[in-house]
């Protein structure tokens, strides 16, 4: 399995690209999702991979290591072309990808997951590591214990697991799809880090991301994508966020307005030792309280799985709370306030119905609907939320052809109809492109300068630094940290998250 | 004691009626654990069953009879795996038409042979019993062994629980799957041979009788795990044979009727015990039913 690769061959002093695309076009249906995509990876190299959602980024990745056969054009590992559409032959040439949903086995050891990558042509199932897998972990600084099921390992161990499996399969290529997404800010410098030491030996890291600033930190080449074109290829140093935001996003404009003035209302939204047990059983969310006032805008954060989500969902009626109270101002009978839940399609939009039938979900009991829907008050009623944030759409096509971004915009506009007091979002702009993210951030800072309390729950902490009023630091369940926006900071906020990992 | 022994000889008659359901139901373990939710079960017994006691009948050899129902059901478990792995078509459905399908199939083979009985063939079968018996226990040995100590055993329950992991590291996830539905509709038809040859020589339409909706239910009775399921047909075959001696006997203080529907109680109580345990406890592969399509977004 671990042959030796054949070492780059040298050209005239200049080093030969690790592995080009060519031309790769790429088709779903009748979208194009690759539209002759070319671009070289150095050895040493970390490219970034930049576009909005929809670009395609995760295509033209999911081509190079072989999932997708591309409908033209080829690819090139130490200038001789792959097979393409063959996993198998990826990864024999030195391609790994470290997917965003990773590819693991929950039910399976830490090790076991590995072995399927390695002990390939054995019989007899190892328990327990081979040396080389201890040293390879040695040396990228993991610390992993490798008889422990999957599903019983953080999202940043389980990350750590698919990097080292990727590693031990030899891969000279890394493609780390949004790798920071489920870590914490000490746990992605760690991530980068690693990758410094990944690109020191000939390999090369492709990463794909949506937050500039790592991008600038890690990256030395970017590579933008926009409608499955890469539009702009060049040097990373030098360049501020905000040139690579206008490359990413073209010429559209995406600003975020001010964040609402602090005068602060009636409260909105009390918890009071609020505990919900997760999947597991044990408390996810332990003993909270915390009060929400109209004009403000407050943001949880902390690191994927500390409480955030089942915290939100308890609010928005999703899970039942099995100690402790909520109380809204607005009665106890139905939801009478915005919710926005952390998936779109399943949860808060059913993806079979049309995009009409979805903008009556929750709202079908309220004038001017009865029992009987008048076609007239429907139509009204799909236009008025389609024009909310302007999704242009046949209101009769189902409602699973949108992207993510006008899936996010028509259940915000659904749940904005009739300005409600009380606004609670569970990630709203996770996944959204630049463009549909600036937006739903707008929207959230007007309703809460017009005086409602807004409740959200995001991974982005300079999002929140932007918009939000107050922050709510979460870990391990427990809110930690409780700051007014302007007297707090990333470092501090960074610090409370991984705090509990430590006690 | 001695062979007359009653208790003994009740043990003796709990296995042979066991051994059917043992067979089918470790070839669905082997089918479920690859992902694939198989309803064929039924037809693919009774394909076996029929083709076993054709092939008999004509060579007047059982072991023949057994190998021809191997291969026969194994093809139609090939048909199977076509459809659902291949096309993608919905497993549920699929798998109740092949159910459907297999029964009119084996009805309309062996009209001609209704009534027949397979003379020293038969008696030879018989008297052979204890080695099937013994072969259906040493497969689901085998089965515990390949699961837990073995590579491909690890592929095989990879193949259920994340095929998508599989695919990206370049695995082969269609093929794979496609070779455990064969497999295991070879055990099944097994099974259903051991039926028309051992058990009770002879062909009468439908003579499975639901043995595959137990062999089914026993799976999931089982959580998935060989060992168990030789526990699971042990009771049944146990349950079977007193039913039979009560019916002989004339006197029975239980009803028949009554004893042919625990084994299915049995299963709505462990079903229901296990909505109670967290995912990765009840040992339902993850991804059972759902056909892998690597582009899909």
């Amino acid at each position: 399995m671990n042959a030796t690769f054949p070492v780059p061959p040298q050209m005239n002093g200049i080093t030969a690209p690790l592995c080009s695309l060519v031309g790769v076009t790429k088709r779903f249906g009748k979208i194009v999702a690759n539209d002759d995509v070319t671009f070289s990876v150095m050895p040493g190299e970390v490219v970034a991979l930049l576009g909005e959602n929809g670009a395609g980024k995760s295509t033209a990745m999911n081509v190079l290591c072989g999932l997708y056969l591309p409908d033209a054009g080829t690819v090139e590992v130490d200038e001789r072309p792959l097979v393409l559409g063959s996993p198998a032959a990826s990864v024999a040439r030195g391609i790994g990808m470290v997917h965003q949903q990773f590819k693991l086995v929950l039910s399976l050891t830490a090790y076991e997951n590995v072995s399927l990558a390695v002990d390939r042509g054995r019989f007899w199932q190892r328990k327990r590591p081979s040396g080389e897998i201890e040293r390879l972990m040695a040396e990228v600084g993991f610390e992993l214990d490798m008889a422990k099921p999957v599903w019983r390992m953080s999202l940043a161990e389980r990350q750590q697991l698919e990097i080292l499996r990727v590693l031990a399969q030899g891969a000279r290529i890394l493609v780390l799809d949004e790798p920071t997404s489920v870590l914490s800010p000490l746990e992605s410098e760690r991530l980068f880090m690693l990758v410094r030491r990944i690109i020191a030996r000939d390999r090369a890291v492709i990463l794909i991301s949506h937050k500039l600033s790592e991008i600038r930190q890690v990256a030395s080449r970017l590579v933008v994508m926009r409608g499955g074109r890469v539009v702009f290829e060049g040097p990373a140093s030098g360049r501020t966020s905000e040139e690579i935001a206008g490359l990413i996003v073209g010429t559209r404009s995406v600003c975020v307005s001010p964040r609402p003035s602090s005068a602060k209302g009636p409260d909105r939204l009390t918890v009071e030792n609020l505990r919900v047990k997760g999947h597991s059983g044990r408390d996810s969310v332990r003993d909270v309280s915390f009060r929400v006032q109209g004009g403000e805008l407050v943001a949880v954060v902390g690191v994927a799985g500390n409480g955030q989500a089942e915290l939100l969902d308890a609010i928005g009626g999703q899970k039942a709370p099995s100690g402790g109270r909520i109380v809204t101002s607005d009665g106890r009978k139905g939801r009478r306030f915005a919710f926005v839940p952390a998936q779109h399609l399943g949860v808060a939009l059913a993806p079979g119905l049309s995009i009409e039938d979805n903008t009556l979900l929750g709202v079908h009991r309220r004038r001017p609907f009865s029992a009987w829907m008048a076609r007239r008050d429907v139509r009204r009623h799909c236009r008025t939320v389609q024009d909310m944030f302007g999704v242009a759409a046949e209101p009769g096509s189902p409602i699973r052809r949108l992207s993510g971004g006008n899936l996010q915009r028509i259940v915000l506009g659904r749940e904005l109809v009739g300005d409600p007091a009380l606004v609670v979002a569970s990630y709203p702009t996770r996944g959204l492109d630049i463009a549909a993210a600036a937006q739903i951030r707008n929207a959230l800072i007007a309703r809460a300068a017009a005086g409602a309390a807004v409740l959200m729950a995001s991974e982005e902490l300079e999002e929140c630094l932007t918009i939000a009023t107050r922050i709510l630091v979460m870990s391990g369940g427990r809110v930690v940290l409780d700051r007014e926006t302007g007297q707090t900071n990333l470092d501090e906020i960074g610090r409370f998250m991984t705090a509990a990992e430590a006690s | 004691m001695t062979l007359s022994d009653p208790t003994l000889l009740l043990l003796g008659a709990a296995l042979v009626s066991a051994t059917p359901i043992l067979y089918a139901a470790l070839g669905e373990l082997l089918i479920e654990r690859a992902g694939v939710l198989n309803l064929g079960i039924e037809g693919s017994m009774l394909v076996g069953a029929v083709t076993a006691f054709m092939v008999a009948h004509g060579s007047g050899s059982s072991l023949a009879g057994m190998v021809c129902a191997i291969l026969a059901t194994a093809a139609f478990g090939g048909v199977f795996a076509a459809l659902v792995v291949g096309l993608r078509l919905n497993q549920v459905v699929t798998g109740l038409a092949m159910t459907i399908l297999g029964s009119g199939l084996s009805a309309f083979l062996g009209q001609s042979y209704v009534g027949l009985t397979l003379g020293a063939a038969g008696s030879a079968a018989t008297a052979a019993s204890g080695l099937y018996v013994a072969g259906g226990l040493a497969c689901a040995v085998l089965a515990a062994l390949f699961l837990r100590y073995t590579r491909p055993g690890l592929l095989l329950r990879t193949l259920g629980e994340n095929p998508a992991a599989l695919d990206a590291l370049g695995l082969p996830v269609v093929p794979l799957r496609c070779l455990y539905v064969i497999l295991g509709s070879g055990l099944i038809g097994l099974g259903g041979a051991f039926i028309s040859v051992v058990l009770t020589p002879s062909w009468v339409e439908n003579m499975t009788a639901g043995r595959g909706w137990i062999a089914l239910a026993l799976v999931i009775f089982a959580r998935w795990r060989a060992l168990w399921i030789v526990a699971g047909a042990v009771l049944f075959g146990l349950i079977d044979a007193y039913r039979f001696r009560a019916q002989v006997g004339g006197a029975s203080w239980i009803d028949p009727h009554f004893l042919n529907m625990l084994p299915y109680v049995a299963t709505l109580v462990v079903l229901g015990l296990q909505s109670r345990r967290s995912a990765q406890g009840a040992g339902t592969p993850t991804l059972l039913g759902v056909a892998y399509d690597r582009e899909r977004r």
